[in-house]
């Protein structure tokens, strides 16, 4: 009963921390960068916002929405761990699409179109890109600062061992809550940009573009090292370079090379590229190695 | 007398047929050494587990300073001062050592406003210097998963004291460790519980580690308390050396 009671009730689970919170907005295509995360209420809610500074405003008010809604309306998904928090996720967004579609202030599921922005047209892209990039590094900026702190430490020990942290008296729902609600809070923001700047916004096609947005971050996420700060940077270009070179010449193979990077991401490169940076150069990240740990090893 | 900070009274607990504990009653003292001792499956890690709230018991009352527990939830019962470490070792195994201890300081304040605190200087202080009571300052920045079983069993009786617990419930200790470093922690155990008043309760299959270390002895089997007393004279007592040497 002794290893069967510990087998029995802690079982031993693996969770990407925090710092893919941060990661899984990064998307850098060509001259944009957007963030997405893929949930896409925030994208519809971003709707009928006039001028520059009514957008700003709109963007912190969504963020804000989104905070909220993260804080107080996922309990019961938190409680969820390691694969199924995922299709937890998966479940609210779809529920969170079909909620929208219902909505007839943010255009139900015809969508809306947006206004156009009150800027000579060749300043469109030049401003879209600034504000995203902006983002970008603030949102980068914050999750640094976050993983500074505490809540960093946290966020690392829940990945590492949920259970453990918990019997330490962690409170682990709390800093899930939290790390989700910041999340949202900079999808929110990025919401009313991405709504603005693609001019038309529905839920089935644009606020939850699956197959696209979706897939993409997962796959810059996992390519450049989850559980790092600076692996899904590395992802979004890397993925972004390798992306445009096969749309541009293995088109209409492109997803084929797509899926077959992704699995060969996944079966034989989990740890990603900043993993990978890490584990052959410890030392230029700060990581201690004591060579004789490998002989100590097993001498217990 | 000391006031007793555990009180388990008449718990039971089943898995489907299998009956793990069976109106088991015990306390223990505040301030004492405790040790829980049994015959493999005797159900003493169950009986850690319903302490601290891994799973509802089917039956009978836990108390946690006059307060009854068995309702609450591992994290609850933790931050009210009771935690536990685990037979098979557990750290966060990508974290440095020193990251393992700061990020293992009390939640009892529970605030917003600790969460986002900077890893303050006292903390890591206060790290370091129980790193050197367990005999790891110099594995201090070492990722722990890379320690070998012995050193993470002593890291995470680290944790556990860095967080200040009133309780600290240990499950086999010593299981898996060489002698040498089985001597050091009985003795980091005993400091621990004289220097910084921590009440231990101890489950241990290592007979002479227990028999030192423990004030007082509980004994399982199958299932059921089978006898209590002091060491000594539970040595002595023929239910317990027959549940021991016989029949199992």
């Amino acid at each position: 009963m002794d290893h069967g009671a510990d087998g029995v009730h802690m079982g031993h689970h693996r969770r990407p921390d925090g710092v893919q919170l941060a990661g899984e907005y990064y998307l850098l295509r060509r001259r944009h960068v957007y963030f997405s995360r893929g949930t896409g209420v925030d994208v519809l809610r971003s709707g009928r916002i006039y001028g520059i500074v009514r957008r700003h405003q709109a963007s912190l008010y969504r963020g804000a929405i989104l905070h909220r809604a993260g804080d107080r309306h996922h309990c019961g998904r938190h409680r969820l761990r390691g694969p199924y928090f995922a299709i937890g996720t998966l479940g609210v967004a779809v529920a969170a699409r079909e909620v929208a579609g219902t909505i007839d202030t943010i255009g139900g599921g015809a969508g809306i179109s947006m206004p156009f922005l009150p800027l000579p047209i060749e300043y469109r892209s030049a401003f879209f890109y600034i504000l995203c990039f902006a983002l970008a590094v603030v949102a980068h900026l914050v999750i640094r600062w976050l993983f500074s702190t505490q809540f960093g430490l946290a966020a690392n020990a829940i990945r590492d061992d949920e259970d453990k942290a918990e019997a330490m008296g962690i409170p682990t729902l709390r800093y899930k809550q939290v790390g989700w609600a910041i999340a949202a809070f900079f999808m929110g923001c990025l919401g009313a940009v991405f709504g603005n700047m693609v001019g038309y916004i529905e839920p089935l096609e644009v606020a939850f573009p699956v197959a696209t947005f979706g897939i993409f971050m997962v796959a810059m996420s996992l390519l450049g090292g989850k559980g790092t700060l600076w692996g899904p940077v590395l992802g979004a270009i890397s993925f972004h370079i390798v992306k445009e070179t096969t749309w541009t010449y293995l088109l209409g193979l492109q997803w084929v090379v797509l899926g077959l990077i992704l699995i060969v991401n996944i079966v034989y490169f989990q740890q990603g590229i900043m993993g990978w940076l890490q584990a052959k150069y410890p030392e230029r990240f700060g990581i201690v190695v004591d060579k004789s740990m490998t002989a100590e090893k097993g001498d217990a | 007398m000391a006031e007793n900070v555990i009180e388990v009274s008449n718990v039971s607990k089943s898995f489907g047929g299998v009956k793990a504990n069976v109106d088991i009653t015990m306390a223990v003292e505040r301030g004492s050494i405790t040790g829980i001792i049994g015959p493999n499956g005797c159900g003493k890690s169950t009986l850690f587990n319903s302490i601290v709230g891994y799973h509802p018991i089917d039956a009978g009352s836990i108390k946690f300073e006059n307060q009854e527990i068995s309702h609450l939830r591992v994290g609850d019962i933790a931050r009210l001062g009771m935690l536990r470490t685990f037979q098979q070792t557990r750290i966060y195994s990508k974290m440095d050592c020193v990251d393992n201890m700061q990020i293992s300081v009390s939640h009892r304040p529970g605030s917003q406003s600790t969460m986002f605190a900077s890893r303050r200087g006292e903390i890591r202080e206060r790290a370091e210097h129980l790193l050197e009571f367990v005999g790891l300052y110099s594995k201090r920045n070492l990722i722990s998963g890379d320690l070998s079983f012995g050193q993470q069993k002593l890291l995470e009786f680290a944790m556990a004291l860095m967080n200040e617990p009133k309780v600290l419930l240990l499950d086999e200790p010593t299981a898996g460790i060489n002698p040498t470093l089985i001597n050091g922690l009985i003795d980091r155990l005993r400091r621990a519980n004289e220097e910084l008043g921590i009440t231990l309760c101890v489950i241990e299959h290592n007979m002479r580690v227990i028999m030192n270390l423990a004030s007082h002895i509980y004994c399982l089997s199958n299932g059921k308390m089978l006898a209590d007393g002091k060491p000594e004279a539970l040595q002595n007592d023929p239910r317990v050396i027959d549940a021991y040497l016989g029949g199992h």
